[in-house]
Formats: C-alpha cells, sequence, structure tokens
C-alpha cells in the first residue's frame, strides 16, 4: 500500500530528474530541472503549476 | 455491599436513532466505561483506502478521500461477520475482510452534476434474486453494505416519519468536463482507530442531577439550566441540593445518538458485549499467570 501522494522528481519521466511544469499564464509546457529558474520559457510567467501524477494513486481515507 | 453487583436499567426511550435509558445500583467507573465501549469499540463499516484513477474536480484527492472515508454505511449485518484487516489471512483484500465500491462520474451538461452516495456503487452485490420483487428488496437492503444515509435507511424497515427525510450525503460537486474515478474498500474498524468509525454522534451521560456531591462548581447559579431528571421540587428557587458529604454516584441518565451505521439497541447490546469479553480475556490471562506462578514456587 502507498500511501504517500507526492511523486518523486522525476517520477515517470524520460530521463534525468527533470520535470514537467504547466504555465499558469500561457499553459504551455516546460522542461524543469533542479536548480533552473521557475520561470515559462514561452511568456517568462513564474507560476507553474505541477502535472498531475500518472499513476494510480492510494490514499488512506483518515 | 454498597451495591452487591445488582445494577438495574430502565429504557425509557427508543428508537433506531436515539436510546435513552437509567442504570443504577452500579459504580460510576462501570458507568463511564460503558459509555468509553459504545463511543470507541463498537465496530462498524467505513471505507479506508481509496485508489482515485481520475479527479478533476475542484476539490483535490486527500479531500475527496477523506470525504469518503466519513460516510457511514449500514453495518448491522455486516459488521460481525467481517474480519478486521489485521486480523484476516489474506495478503490485502478479500471477501472476509473488505468490500469494494466503485465511482465512475462525469458531468456532460451544463448544470452542475451533484456526486453523492446514490453514486457509489458496491462492487460484491451478491443479492440473491428471488422471483419476488420485494423479497429482493429485502434481501438487497439486508445484504449489501450500503450508505447509511437516503434511501438506504428509509428502507431499513421502520416506520418512523424521519427516514423520509433523509437525504443522500454529498460528496463533490462537478461542472461541465469535470471527471471523478475512484475505488474504494470499505473495511472494518472501530472509533479508537479512527473516528470515522464512531457509531454514536451524542452520547449524553449524567448523574447527580442536583450536584449533591458537589463534583462540579456552578460557575453563574442563575443562568444553570434545571436538569431533566432533578428530584427538586418544580418550584423551588434552590438551583442545588444540599451538600451530601458521604454520598457516592449511584444513578446514571444515559443518552446515545447513533450516525445511522448501527440501530443504536445494536450499540448498547455490542458495546456490553465487548467490555464483557474484554474481562474475560483479562480473568484468563490472570488464570493463567497464577499458574506459572504457582510453578515458579
Amino acid at each position: 500500500m502507498d500511501g504517500s501522494a507526492t511523486p518523486g522528481p522525476g517520477q515517470g519521466h524520460v530521463k534525468s530528474n527533470s520535470m514537467i511544469y504547466i504555465c499558469g499564464e500561457c499553459h504551455g509546457e516546460n522542461e524543469i530541472k533542479p536548480k533552473d529558474a521557475i520561470r515559462c520559457r514561452e511568456c517568462g510567467y513564474r507560476i507553474l503549476y505541477k502535472k498531475r501524477c500518472r499513476k494510480l494513486m492510494v490514499y488512506d481515507a483518515r | 455491599m454498597p451495591y452487591a453487583n445488582q445494577p438495574n436499567i430502565e429504557v425509557t426511550e427508543l428508537s433506531n436513532d436515539l436510546m435513552k435509558f437509567v442504570l443504577w445500583d452500579t459504580d460510576l467507573s462501570v458507568a463511564n466505561s460503558l459509555r468509553r465501549v459504545f463511543m470507541a469499540e463498537v465496530p462498524t463499516i467505513a471505507i479506508d483506502w481509496v485508489q482515485i484513477e481520475t479527479n478533476t474536480s475542484v476539490l483535490h484527492d486527500e479531500f475527496i478521500a477523506h470525504r469518503m472515508g466519513l460516510i457511514p454505511f449500514l453495518s448491522d449485518y455486516h459488521v460481525e461477520k467481517m474480519q478486521y484487516t489485521r486480523e484476516c489471512e489474506c495478503a490485502e483484500f478479500c471477501d472476509e475482510c473488505s468490500i469494494p465500491f466503485i465511482l465512475q462520474m462525469k458531468c456532460k451538461d451544463e448544470a452542475t452534476l451533484a456526486v453523492t452516495t446514490a453514486d457509489l456503487r458496491c462492487m460484491n452485490n451478491d443479492t440473491v434474486i428471488v422471483c419476488s420483487k420485494k423479497v429482493v428488496t429485502i434481501l438487497a437492503c439486508f445484504q449489501t453494505v450500503r450508505p447509511a444515509c437516503g434511501k438506504a435507511l428509509r428502507e431499513r424497515g421502520t416506520g418512523r416519519e424521519d427516514f423520509h427525510n433523509r437525504e443522500e450525503i454529498l460528496i463533490v460537486k462537478l461542472r461541465k468536463g469535470q471527471e471523478l474515478n475512484l475505488k474504494a474498500y470499505a473495511k472494518k474498524g472501530f472509533g479508537k482507530e479512527h473516528a470515522k468509525w464512531n457509531p454514536t454522534c451524542g452520547v449524553a451521560f449524567e448523574y447527580d442531577p442536583d450536584n449533591a456531591l458537589r463534583h462540579t462548581i456552578y460557575p453563574n447559579v442563575e443562568e444553570w439550566p434545571r436538569s431533566d431528571h432533578s428530584a427538586l421540587p418544580e418550584d423551588s428557587t434552590e438551583k442545588e441540593a444540599p451538600f451530601d458529604q458521604d454520598g457516592k454516584p449511584n444513578k446514571f441518565f444515559f443518552s446515545i445518538e447513533g450516525t445511522g451505521a448501527l440501530p443504536v439497541q445494536r450499540i448498547v447490546t455490542m458495546g456490553i458485549g465487548i467490555l464483557k469479553k474484554k474481562l474475560e480475556e483479562l480473568n484468563m490471562a490472570l488464570s493463567l499467570e497464577l499458574q506459572a506462578h504457582a510453578q515458579q514456587q
């Protein structure tokens, strides 16, 4: 039983420890590595959202 | 012998969701342990494991999982036949210790869709198909574990009026395009582990209604409400009975309200049974201990 809800860095993604985030302004996808600036490559907006984890998540109903 | 182990009980009010009784000629500690057992150790069934496939609703996964857990389930038929997961022989889930449910809803209309307990589907419907339609519904309401609300409570078979007003419990609201797909397992548990398994909501426990024992101090005598069980005369200006220095609490007024998971009568009988079982286990352990002790000497 996996109660943890937070996916680790790079989980489910192809290579290295980069993650894909979604821009809050232009909704474009951004691939960001640790220590990269938190900034959209397209529009420069600084609020990025984490994508929903693709694997099934299990929660304790507590 | 003050009580000589002969307690008395009188039920003053009884329905599926409320029971009032008076217990006397027993000790405060016994009465209090009954109260605690009713709340914390009478088992019920509640969702404990939630696997969320898709959730595009406004509530996050943990929020929905928590709401699922808090739904009361009609446990009267199943709970005593079920195993606790920790005592069950299976590796993860089996019919002995868990009941699977699924919830698959998507809002396709402009109007907001309310996802309620009525949309929760039990996956092991072992309902017997009998020719007469009426028999089927009776069996269905007895043998499937369903949320203790709305239709399910109405079908429990009591003639009480208020059962007709029971509504289904709202889980989440979806707007157009939002979707919620999940699988959940309901498990047997008790209130000591998590409050979602508590079969009671309000448990009132009163003794010494006129404060003759001075176990409490009235902070504002004028505003202190008169107890329903008061023995003071109706027109008395006194709020308290005179101090009884050597008195002991002897009469206990209980009022137990159920969540609907179990009829209150069952909560009380099961609770007393659980307390008895605990004492029997203690007795067994003690006799083994005494035997071991005797052999050492």
